[in-house]
């Protein structure tokens, strides 16, 4: 079952578009300021859109792990800023704000007269409520690490509201417009988050374009436009979030015309193509899909043997079969959609199968007789690479590597295992030889909690020392072409050293019915920031 | 069954022995005698149609569905054999024991089989597959450790009401020992039951790896069985349907002529007569 | 009698002790822990406190005893997924399920008994040709697949039955609307109860046809009709209600997977969903359910063969 599972939102994700759509990128530059009467006659449209979730959602993105929850929330509860299609963050709750020379504060002024959805004003208490509960690690936060360097919030007054910071963070502003969306105080102060089942599963309140009005657990939800919202006013009636746990159900769903709006695996495309009043679009999604090296393991601890196996795999043979050519490249780390820090000058790792037998020979590494890449003491090179078990595109993606690196004589034992038990029991712990794993991030260069020596997160045991002080001056760096410098930096490091085996930058698919407009070339996640825009055509 | 019945009945068995025969041969010599491996990817010939190369057609991988159907057969035939062996022989046992072992040890065994009929067993399958990692054992012991409670009931249903007839009431008059008893006089009234229930145990194993496939809990690829293909064929189903045909067809193919067997040899031995 | 339902109760708690033991064991030794744990991105603290707040940081024992503790208050704890209490989780699921899995039990008895009687009176018959090539391909045939098959060709090409769901999201809510929800699914999760039926009840009616005491019964001179049913029926069903004991326990797994396959809001997708999640509290709340379920069928099967069979009275 690649799909029916809960999955916890393995860090945060966001995209961007490859072409953007002019028209939508005009209605951005305008702001909220759109002509009236376009507005009322889109609002006349009305219709209803619906989207698929793979599991009931908790309506609270900051205890809410998963992406069935992720998905809800982002139309019912608005940060203080959201990416435009450029993934740059544009005011949202906040009109405007400013970071002060030393970066250590930021000073947010907020829109005035929002309403939440049960009328109520909102205010400078909820931003701070909010971020208090997701500072909290009691409270069942799963946004603690993403705001690790908030000091402390400060409401200056009931529309002003300060942020003070330990050091200066520079994601801090992408972060707030990722899955930080902002909880009523009124309703939920004076009991834990986790406990207010009521507002959680059934009654969620909070200041976006639609509204829940209807939940049928495990069936479905039902959002209706709020009438009273800040921003232009939404066009479409209603929202729908079905649960449909089956990818493979939900493509059925789409082409039975019971589903708008479906995000695939490579391996459903051909489903959907060419079917009428479908549209198949892709966007690059801030992800990189990578076999991390146990560098721990002696087989492993040279920089040259990582290089020379990353040569030996036909990346491209990858993108195109196991991915039908919707995924980029790697250079480092950072993917291609974040396009002010991916160094496009780096040429992509080469798939260069002999020079990757010359660097192991220089690293000891003979083959013998057999084929078989043996060790001076004649032991063979071989490992196991861990995977995920139920989904198709990394299960084809590792047969592939396993192939590959058999092809230079060297053993890959594929096991397969379930996502929660992998990664607590071998990845972090670090007891792997390789595992096919993924991270998804948000919009921002900054990868310390993944690359930065003894961190939770580095799971591969990664540690350069130049690495390590690229990646600290990187997130407290917050002048743009600073930064720039700095990345590029990391990621031609990461070529000669590389932490792990980046195989692709995957491009999101999304299968929509071609009634849908006002749809931003986003990913999902991101796109549905913006769903006060979507309309359907009539007919 | 009437006399009418016979050369019916040994003709559907015939059939039915035949199809098996030939599934099992083709599962036993068939990755011998077409020597192509069938975990080699090649994704420039992805999904290619049946025809010349590829008389059944490759898979979204590119590898041989001719080649793997051969060398799932074995892993699904025997794995669904062995987990049904396993269920008869646990479910006769518990069923024949629970009958005749005396009272106590009737409630002791009907509470176990009560237990395990109770508890969900897909719920429990998910976790201990989870558990020990979906491989051929646990997948057999598994399938089997979940499906003998239901031959086990009947068993001693059955032989609680034979128990009662008149030719056991001899043998106990005679003074027949319990275990002779049982043997003698009391199994072989049972043979049409433990068929029936064999086969259809047989059949619903092979369909219970499936089942498992779907879930994503049967044999692991890149091994191939005829679940996981038909589990993993659902992606193309628009577009290369013969990914699913074929091993569908293996699977209602096996999965038909095995139940035919058991009823053709239910009808053959056939106490009544 | 009422010592032989005391006893029966007893015999019961006994079972569900064990079950609960058991399978809390098995889940709780499970590797990998609960999925909300699973975030790689998840530091050290973050993980430490999610444990703390779950109570699973306790050492297991600790942790059973506070379970069978709160279960004799009638609380089943926290679901760890859905945040909220596992008996209300459960019991937003139960109607679906009860609906889906009554419509399959029924349109099995009311198939299957009548046709088998029917193929049994006239084996080799063209009916029961029919009846048994279909029952012999209804459990041959893998039930996702026969589910997905159903949707392709009623919902994605016919378009007169929809792909899933229970009703129209927001649509009318009508009785038809949910009918036509219903049909695929429960004839999708039926067919192999009924052929499996059908197979066992035509299979003991013949047999029963031939016993000694219906020959007796014939050659005694009561008419065919009487020794039809009153003989031979009601020994053949002894095994029927085996069988649809038997029924109540698959009909949940089977149902896990049609309403997955038809994204119906059952609790047999709940439970799927937990037990891959590893939600700890909502797995043992659903099993518990579905074995005081599965026990209650089954002492109404023991009361069924008491009725059905004098001999098997129990000796109180």
């Amino acid at each position: 079952m690649s799909r029916r599972r809960r999955w916890p939102a393995a860090g945060a994700l966001s995209h961007r578009s490859i072409v953007a759509a002019a028209a939508w990128l005009l209605a951005a530059a305008c702001g909220g300021g759109e002509p009236r009467s376009a507005v009322e006659q889109a609002a006349a449209a009305g219709g209803t859109l619906r989207i698929p979730l793979i599991n009931d959602p908790i309506f609270d993105p900051v205890i809410a792990p998963d992406l069935g929850s992720i998905l809800p929330n982002k139309l019912i509860f608005p940060g203080l800023v959201r990416p435009d299609e450029a993934l740059r963050p544009t005011p949202d709750l906040a009109e405007s704000w400013t970071i002060s020379d030393d970066g250590l504060h930021a000073t947010f002024t907020l829109r005035p007269g929002v309403l939440w959805h049960d009328g109520a004003p909102f205010s400078a208490e909820d931003v701070k409520f909010t971020f208090d509960a997701i500072l909290d690690l009691a409270s069942g936060s799963r946004l603690r690490s993403d705001f690790a360097a908030v000091q402390r919030v400060v409401i200056e007054d009931s529309l002003t509201v300060r942020f003070d910071f330990h050091a200066p963070f520079a994601p801090f502003l992408t972060l707030l417009g990722y899955n930080a969306g902002i909880l009523p105080k009124h309703l939920l102060q004076g009991a834990p988050l986790t406990e207010a089942t009521d507002f959680n599963r059934r009654k969620p309140v909070g200041t976006g374009p639609f509204m829940v009005t209807e939940v049928a657990p495990g069936a479905s939800v039902t959002l209706v436009r709020n009438p009273h919202y800040y921003g232009s006013v939404p066009k479409l009636d209603r929202v729908v979030f079905k649960v449909v746990p089956d990818l493979n159900a939900q493509v059925a769903q789409l082409r039975a015309g019971e589903l708008d709006l479906v995000t695939l695996e490579p391996a459903n495309l051909a489903s959907v193509q060419g079917v009428p009043g479908v549209e198949v679009l892709q966007v690059p999604v801030v992800q990189h899909f990578y076999v991390g090296l146990n560098v721990r393991r002696p087989a492993f601890r040279s920089p040259d043997v990582r290089r020379a196996l990353g040569m030996a795999i036909n990346r491209p043979a990858i993108i195109d079969g196991v991915l039908r050519g919707y995924a980029d490249l790697p250079r480092g780390t950072i993917p291609v959609v974040l396009k002010d820090y991916f160094a496009d000058a780096l040429p992509p790792i080469p798939y260069a199968p002999d020079s990757s037998l010359v660097l192991l020979a220089r690293a000891g590494w003979r083959r013998g007789a057999d084929g078989r890449l043996r060790d001076a003491a004649g032991a063979p090179f071989a490992f196991e690479l861990l995977l995920d078990k139920g989904n198709p595109t990394r299960e084809q993606s590792a047969l592939a590597v396993q192939q590959d690196l058999g092809r230079i004589g060297v053993t890959v034992t594929l096991r397969t295992m379930e996502f929660a038990a992998l990664v607590r029991d071998r990845v972090l712990p670090g007891t792997f030889d390789a595992t096919l794993i993924w991270w998804t991030t948000p919009p921002d260069p900054d990868q310390f909690a993944f690359y930065h020596t003894g961190q939770d997160n580095n799971n591969v045991g990664w540690s350069n020392p130049v690495a390590d002080s690229l990646l600290a001056l990187g997130r407290a760096t917050l002048d743009v072409p600073r930064r720039q410098a700095i990345y590029r930096a990391f990621q031609r490091l990461e070529m000669e050293d590389p932490p792990v085996m980046v195989l692709f930058y995957p491009r999101e698919i999304q299968a929509v019915t071609s009634r849908l407009v006002g749809f931003p070339s986003l990913g999902i996640r991101d796109a549905l920031r913006h769903s006060e825009r979507f309309a359907l055509r009539t007919k | 069954m009437t006399a009418a019945g016979a050369p019916h009945a040994r003709r559907r068995l015939q059939l039915a022995a035949a199809i098996l025969a030939l599934l099992v041969g083709a599962a036993v010599l068939g990755p011998l005698l077409y020597a192509v491996d069938p975990n080699v990817l090649d994704f420039a010939r992805a999904t290619v149609p049946p025809g010349a190369g590829h008389p059944l057609g490759t898979d979204e991988n590119g590898r041989d569905v001719l080649a793997r159907l051969l060398v799932g057969g074995r892993i699904s035939l025997a794995t669904g054999a062995s987990a049904m062996l396993l269920a008869v022989f646990v479910g006769t046992l518990t069923g024949t024991l629970a009958a005749l072992g005396g009272h106590r040890l009737d409630a002791l065994l009907m509470r176990l089989t009560d237990a395990a009929l109770a508890v969900p067993t897909i719920f429990i399958a998910i976790t201990v597959l989870t558990f020990f990692g979906p491989s051929v054992p646990t997948l057999v012991v598994t399938i089997g450790a979940t499906s003998w409670m239901g031959l086990a009931r009947l068993v001693r249903g059955e032989l609680l009401a034979l128990r009662q007839q008149s030719f056991v009431e001899g043998a106990i008059a005679l003074g027949a020992p319990p275990i002779e008893r049982a043997m003698r006089h009391l199994l072989p009234h049972l043979w049409p039951t433990i068929l029936v229930n064999a086969t259809l145990g047989m059949g619903s194993a092979l369909l219970t790896e499936s089942a498992l496939s779907f879930l994503g809990l049967g044999v692991q690829p890149p091994a191939a069985s005829w679940g996981n293909m038909l589990s993993g064929s659902q992606t193309s189903l628009f577009t290369a349907p013969w990914l699913a045909v074929f091993p569908g067809a293996m699977i209602l193919l096996a999965v038909v002529s095995i139940n035919l067997l058991g009823d053709a040899l239910r009808d053959a031995l056939h106490p009544a007569e | 009698m009422a010592g032989f339902l005391l006893r029966r109760l007893g015999h019961a708690l006994l079972v569900l002790l064990v079950v609960c033991t058991v399978t809390f064991g098995i889940v709780h030794a499970a590797p990998g822990g609960p999925s909300l744990l699973a975030d790689p991105k998840l530091s050290i603290a973050d993980r430490a406190a999610i444990e703390q707040r779950l109570g699973i940081d306790r050492p297991i024992l600790v942790q059973y005893g506070r379970w069978l503790a709160r279960l004799a208050r009638g609380d089943l704890g926290n679901s760890f997924l859905y945040q909220t209490s596992t008996v209300s989780t459960i019991m937003e699921r139960l109607p679906n399920t009860l609906l889906l899995a009554g419509a399959a039990l029924l349109l099995t008895v009311a198939v299957a008994v009548p046709v088998a009687a029917w193929c049994a009176e006239r084996p080799g018959g063209l009916l029961d040709r029919l009846a048994g090539a279909l029952a012999l391909g209804a459990i041959s045939v893998p039930v996702f697949w026969l589910g997905i098959l159903a949707i392709l060709a009623f919902a994605v090409y016919a378009h007169i039955l929809p792909a899933g769901g229970a009703s129209d999201v927001g649509g009318s809510d009508s009785i038809v609307d949910r009918l036509r929800h219903l049909v695929l699914p429960a004839l999708v999760l039926a067919a192999a109860g009924t052929a499996e039926l059908f197979r066992y009840t035509r299979a003991s009616a013949l047999a029963q046809r031939a016993r000694p005491f219906v020959r007796t019964a014939r050659a005694k001179g009561v008419p065919e009709r009487g020794v039809r049913w009153r003989h031979a029926m009601r020994n053949a069903c002894i095994p029927v209600v085996t069988v649809i004991g038997l029924q109540l326990p698959r009909l949940v797994g089977g149902a896990a997977i049609t309403e997955t396959v038809f994204s119906w809001p059952g609790m047999g997708r709940l439970g799927i969903e937990a037990a891959l999640a590893r939600d700890y509290p909502l797995i043992m709340g659903i099993t518990l359910l579905v074995s005081v379920g599965v026990l209650l069928a089954s002492f109404l099967v023991d009361l069924a063969y008491v009725a059905l069979d004098p001999r098997l009275r129990p000796r109180a």
